[in-house]
């Protein structure tokens, strides 16, 4: 009997299918089953303690570790943390307030709103984890808020009681975590780093070796944001995981910066290359492919193969540093080749290629060493690690701001007006919401699958709680009871799909199921506080839809216009760090941008393009600024430099084919003045260095001036004719 | 020593700022111990790490009860 491999009947499957389908199960079942009990357990020991001890709501250590529940140690841990700081601050605040105004309850909650509108927009302002804690801040202070407000004298017990059973919940779901079956952070950081690193040095050599079509660069880049800004992320979680990875946190930084700026330069590499092209500059053209082509043989020989991991990248760091240091001679003997062919012009383009694959080279080196040294364990980084920048959006942060205060006052006023016994509970689901979605790059959907979960979690506390739960009697039946109902809201979290879903479902089922100290099963207020909760998610995703939505045009070409203002930022921004600063906002913001772009109108490749042409643009102006920087510049034209600076700053401020033209003209004069500046005596190397600098950078600035195509990129947004696409399409 | 400490004319129990100076000692001891590789030499690192906890917090709680 034999089973073809197309068509396999169960009774005809060899011991060897079996393994296979077991192998294939585990692999991607088992993980998830594994999340679930765990975060069952936790869940329910966090319950068992609360019990014990006497807490005033046990439910709340519940709901902690159902929020809170990650599969790796180092989410839980970060998530915790903040929870915990956020939870402090909220109940603090709290505090003060009900000390202010508990007597007027207008007033209360006219403060109450404004307090969360502050979190809600600092959430907004930061999208990490550090969001969260404002998150709580805000929320938490609804939560006693609420409570106290009826009455003022219980409010210092229901603020230490909130803290105690947030710390519960946190301790459970942080411990369980971490000792049972634990799953590090740390060993996906890795493949991370490998994986981004292999494929950034495929791409290089075949940009370097011109095997590169535009599809693929796009795709490419789109990859390298996403990574940053992952990389970023799981290292800010991975720092809470194991002193060890703290140990290692700097160099990762120093990695991720290595990558950003390698990028870049590498696309400015190859933009030169595409204009040298269509310029049809052959003679040029000629020697760069030779010397492209000798970098490509260090980085990759034809026959090798990739180093697999940080400690195979060493030799290729020698190779590396060995050709940057005979990249000038190289680069020297080129252009004395190209010196009988080639006219002024030509000449001036090699210089300028010659010096991108001079920084490229120098980047590229910067990057593996630190990738490299990752593989080292307990060493500090080798050189200080700038600071990941996020670009903060004042305006759209302000806006989530508002909303919550929008969504609380709104229902507030309705709970007054209508003295419903459940209006806190609205209000607070209201809050928790504005709060948690506030940089959420489609919330209303996101609100949508919670709702969704609302209506599951609301039907099996009803089934659990009024059906089931009454029978048993003790603790252990209780969970035993409860056990089926949270593990499904579990699984749900698992699938990415229905992660929502899953959320909605078990702070419901946890919240409703209203497992007391005092038990009372009465279908009333279950139905009342569950109506409060899906009141208050709607209201949540009215105000998120309605309020000048998140995905809006309007928001967005505000974004997208910010994108372009980033070269300002490389215009006026303080010199120090400043190269570093631009290049991390400017991706940050493209994160975000791409984060709710529509992919299939290509509204993606547009902000894509946008973003490196502002890249190159600002990498550009800096090269301008540090040559304007130097001491022996005679007065005019460190100003002849600074007045190019202000017109390109004008430009984009703004663009108009007038002020483009007016930049150009800047260009012109400075570039003047720059050559000017390259014959006089008494300039010193690094000086020189730093000029040259500066002269390639009015180069590349004028040939991106000259283009239509990056004007038309950069202007797109003002002219409506060309208006992004998909950016009308609101969620 | 005494069982309550009071603060602000708040009584908490001395186990809160135990518990906290547990906390921060054990992260000393973490670093230390990570910087030295001993990590490497330890079947389950969390589980010694929950563990050393509950050591030094275990033993300060011997001079209360």
């Amino acid at each position: 009997m034999s089973a073809t491999p197309s068509a396999p009947s169960v009774a005809g499957w060899s011991g060897a299918a079996w393994r296979d389908a077991w192998r294939v199960w585990v692999g991607s079942e088992v993980p998830g089953w594994i999340f679930v009990a765990k975060t069952t357990f936790a869940a329910l020991l966090a319950l068992w303690i609360a019990f014990r001890l006497g807490f005033d709501s046990p439910r709340s250590s519940m709901l902690t570790v159902f929020i809170v529940a990650q599969p790796q140690t180092g989410l839980v841990l970060a998530k915790s943390f903040f929870r915990v700081l956020g939870t402090i601050a909220g109940s603090l605040a709290t505090l003060l307030l009900v000390g202010l105004f508990a007597q007027q309850r207008e007033l209360f909650l006219t403060a109450l709103s404004l307090w969360v509108g502050l979190c809600t927009a600092g959430a907004a302002l930061y999208r990490n984890f550090r969001a969260y804690a404002f998150v709580l801040a805000g929320y938490t202070a609804c939560l006693i808020g609420f409570p106290s407000a009826l009455h003022p004298e219980t409010v210092f017990n229901t603020a230490v009681f909130r803290v105690s059973e947030v710390m519960l919940g946190i301790l459970c779901a942080g411990v369980v975590t971490d000792l049972v079956l634990p799953q590090a952070l740390g060993a996906g950081l890795v493949t991370m780093i490998r994986g981004s690193y292999r494929e950034f040095l495929g791409f290089v050599t075949g940009a370097l070796r011109g095997r590169l079509d535009h599809a693929s660069m796009e795709r490419s880049h789109d990859h390298f944001v996403a990574n940053v800004i992952a990389l970023e992320a799981q290292r800010d979680a991975a720092y809470f995981e194991s002193p060890d990875a703290r140990v290692r946190s700097d160099r990762l930084r120093l990695l991720n910066a290595g990558y950003m700026s390698s990028t870049t330069s590498v696309h400015m590499l190859h933009q030169m290359m595409q204009r040298l092209r269509r310029r049809e500059c052959h003679h040029a053209l000629q020697q760069l492919a030779a010397l492209y082509e000798a970098l490509a043989i260090e980085l990759m020989p034809e026959e090798g193969v990739m180093p697999a991991t940080a400690a195979e990248a060493a030799p290729l760091a020698q190779r590396i540093a060995a050709f940057r240091a005979g990249l000038p001679r190289r680069i020297a003997a080129a252009r004395a080749a190209l010196e009988h062919t080639a006219d002024a012009a030509e000449l001036l383009d090699f210089d300028s290629a010659a010096e991108l694959l001079q920084r490229f080279t120098e980047e590229m080196h910067e990057y593996t060493v630190s990738y490299v040294a990752l593989a080292r364990p307990g060493t500090r980084a080798h050189k200080p690690a700038p600071p990941y920048v996020a670009h903060a959006d004042w305006i759209t942060a302000a806006l989530s701001g508002v909303r919550a205060v929008v969504a609380l006052l709104s229902l507030s006023a309705f709970w007054i007006a209508t003295a419903w016994p459940s209006g806190a509970g609205a209000a607070t689901i209201a809050c928790v919401f504005c709060c948690l979605f506030a940089s959420a790059p489609a919330p209303v959907l996101a609100l949508r699958g919670l709702s969704i979960g609302f209506v599951w979690g609301l039907l099996a506390a009803f089934i659990c709680g009024l059906l089931v739960l009454p029978q048993l009697d003790g603790f252990l039946l209780l969970a035993a009871g409860m056990t089926p109902f949270i593990m499904v809201g579990i699984k749900l979290v698992t699938n990415p799909k229905t992660a929502g879903i899953g959320v909605g479902y078990s702070i419901m089922f946890g919240n409703i199921i209203g497992v007391e100290n005092v038990t009372r099963f009465d279908p009333l207020p279950v139905l009342n506080d569950g109506f409060a909760s899906l009141l208050g998610a709607s209201v949540a995703a009215l105000v998120f839809a309605l309020l000048v939505p998140v995905n809006g045009r309007r928001l967005r070409l505000h974004l997208v216009r910010s994108l372009r203002r980033q070269v300002l930022l490389a215009c006026f921004g303080n010199l120090r760090g400043l190269r570093h600063r631009f290049e991390n906002s400017t991706r940050d913001l493209l994160g975000q941008l791409l984060a709710g772009a529509d992919r299939v109108g290509g509204e993606d490749r547009h902000l894509l393009g946008r973003a490196l042409s502002v890249l190159e643009t600002g990498h550009a102006i800096i090269d301008l600024r540090e040559a304007a920087a130097i001491g022996t510049l005679s007065v005019g034209s460190r100003a002849a430099l600074n007045a190019c600076i202000r017109g390109l700053a004008r430009l984009f401020e703004k663009p108009s084919e007038q002020r483009r033209r007016q930049a150009l003209e800047g260009v012109t004069r400075a570039t003047d003045r720059i050559e000017t500046a390259l014959q006089a005596e008494g300039i010193d190397t690094a000086e020189r260095t730093s000029l040259k600098r500066g002269r390639v950078g009015l180069h590349l600035l004028r040939t991106l001036l000259l283009d239509d195509e990056t004007f038309l990129t950069l202007s797109a947004v003002e002219n409506p004719a060309i208006a992004v696409p998909g950016a009308s399409h609101a969620a | 020593m005494p069982r309550e400490i009071e603060l602000f004319g708040f009584f908490m129990p001395t186990l809160l700022p135990m518990f906290l100076l547990a906390f921060g000692l054990q992260w000393l001891l973490d670093s230390v111990l990570a910087r030295l590789g001993f990590y490497a030499h330890v079947w389950h690192p969390s589980l010694f790490r929950f563990s050393l906890f509950v050591c030094l917090f275990g033993a300060m709680g011997l001079f209360l009860y």
